[in-house]
């Protein structure tokens, strides 16, 4: 797993010094901030964080109140919440815990506890790490499922008009997919979509995204993407599936794609639905003039 | 005798424990508390004198806690009683937690300077 970015809200110097060098020889990567409100506003810009220590008593926000806030948010990742408190206090652990916390360290701490508690956040996280892949991946592909990449594509279309750059989707659809599953199974059927599905991959930009959109249906979204630019790579992309077999349990197998290409720089202002309209347009001309070609908006 | 008193000065082995057994950290951290602390001590004063018992509160708190992070147990009580007082809105008791704080403080840097 990767390195954990850990966040500490504690306004005692010492104390923090403390917890980071410790953190710091364990393993985790750590962000100390002096007070509720900068915690906050760390957490609201760092998505990487994923586990926060917070004193209970600090100036501006105190540490329970700002577990409140964080719950309310209820943002996509989930924030691991350890309260820090001080032996006198221990009849607010309940209300801590009702705060959202996950966990409590009595101050001051002891050196293999506090390692301990760590440890046990870290394997909550690396669950709900899993989770998350197990939600947005689908299974036999390992590409985005839809839901996962429409979300995408809704942000980028935000994106692109915040940017003013126009943004791409490339439609995919795999030709008499119908009748490769009919005539020789679903098993070959899937490893012909895995195997098409590698390939696509292989041939992206970095920042494209790439999902089952439905049963042998896939979406690429290309930001910053203009109509000549999406042409090219479409047409590249169906040489790099088309031009070599596909090895299956039942021998080599010819395989095309159809493929519909739009980019919003001709058709600005669109919504995602439009936009997914119009590939699919496009992919339904590319299918009528028989298949294993692009065509585009 | 000689070690209990001491003790309640400092609890060395406990403190070397929580900083992972970092000798030279622990003297670093131990300088950096004296130095806060002396500016703490000043903003106290301000505080009692215009008592301020939100403010007493406050930083008594923080001391304790810088306190009993070093293991340091008579400053981390007298810290605690600071904070009481600024609880509990009692000015006497904050400006007798003042005098232990500085009674304290000259024990530990005493101590300090016999065994360094």
């Amino acid at each position: 797993m990767k390195m954990m970015k850990v966040l500490i809200a504690e306004d005692d110097s010492v104390s923090s010094k403390i917890l980071k060098r410790n953190m710091t020889k364990w393993g985790y990567e750590v962000v100390i901030t002096k007070n509720g409100e900068e915690a906050w506003q760390v957490i609201q810009d760092d998505k990487k964080i994923s586990l926060a220590i917070l004193d209970w008593m600090m100036p501006e926000i105190e540490g329970v109140e700002l577990c409140r806030k964080i719950r309310q948010e209820k943002k996509e990742k989930y924030l691991y919440i350890i309260l820090l408190t001080s032996k006198d206090r221990q009849e607010d652990i309940i209300e801590g815990f009702n705060a959202g916390a996950d966990d409590y360290i009595t101050k001051p701490f002891k050196y293999l506890e506090l390692k301990a508690r760590l440890n046990t956040g870290k394997r909550i996280i690396e669950l709900t790490n899993e989770l998350e892949r197990l939600a947005n991946r689908d299974s036999l592909t390992k590409l985005w499922n839809r839901r996962s990449i429409l979300r995408t594509l809704d942000k980028e279309i935000n994106r692109s008009h915040r940017e003013n750059k126009p943004v791409a989707i490339i439609m995919i659809d795999i030709d008499n997919f119908k009748k490769i599953n009919d005539t020789y199974g679903h098993l070959c059927g899937d490893s012909v979509l895995q195997e098409i599905s590698s390939r696509l991959k292989k041939n992206t930009r970095e920042y494209d995204e790439i999902g089952r959109y439905g049963g042998d249906e896939l979406l690429m979204i290309l930001p910053n993407c203009t109509l000549s630019n999406v042409k090219k790579i479409a047409e590249r992309l169906r040489h790099f599936v088309c031009d070599r077999k596909i090895k299956t349990e039942t021998g080599p197998m010819s395989v095309t794609i159809s493929i519909g290409a739009v980019s919003t720089e001709t058709i600005p202002d669109i919504s995602d639905e439009e936009l997914i309209k119009a590939s699919d347009n496009a992919l339904y001309k590319a299918k009528n003039k028989g298949r294993n070609c692009i065509v585009t908006n | 005798m000689r070690n209990e008193q001491n003790s309640k000065i400092i609890d060395y082995s406990s403190a070397l424990e929580r900083v992972g057994g970092d000798a030279s950290f622990l003297k670093e951290l131990i300088d950096l508390y004296i130095e806060d602390f002396g500016e703490k001590f000043v903003q106290l004063q301000k505080a009692v004198e215009q008592e301020n018992l939100d403010q007493v509160k406050e930083i008594g708190h923080s001391l304790k806690g810088s306190s009993g992070n070093l293991s340091l147990p008579s400053l981390q009580e007298a810290s605690y009683q600071m904070e009481m007082a600024g609880k509990e809105k009692n000015i006497e008791k904050a400006k007798k937690a003042l005098t232990l704080l500085d009674q304290e403080f000259r024990q530990l840097n005493e101590f300090l300077i016999k065994n360094n």
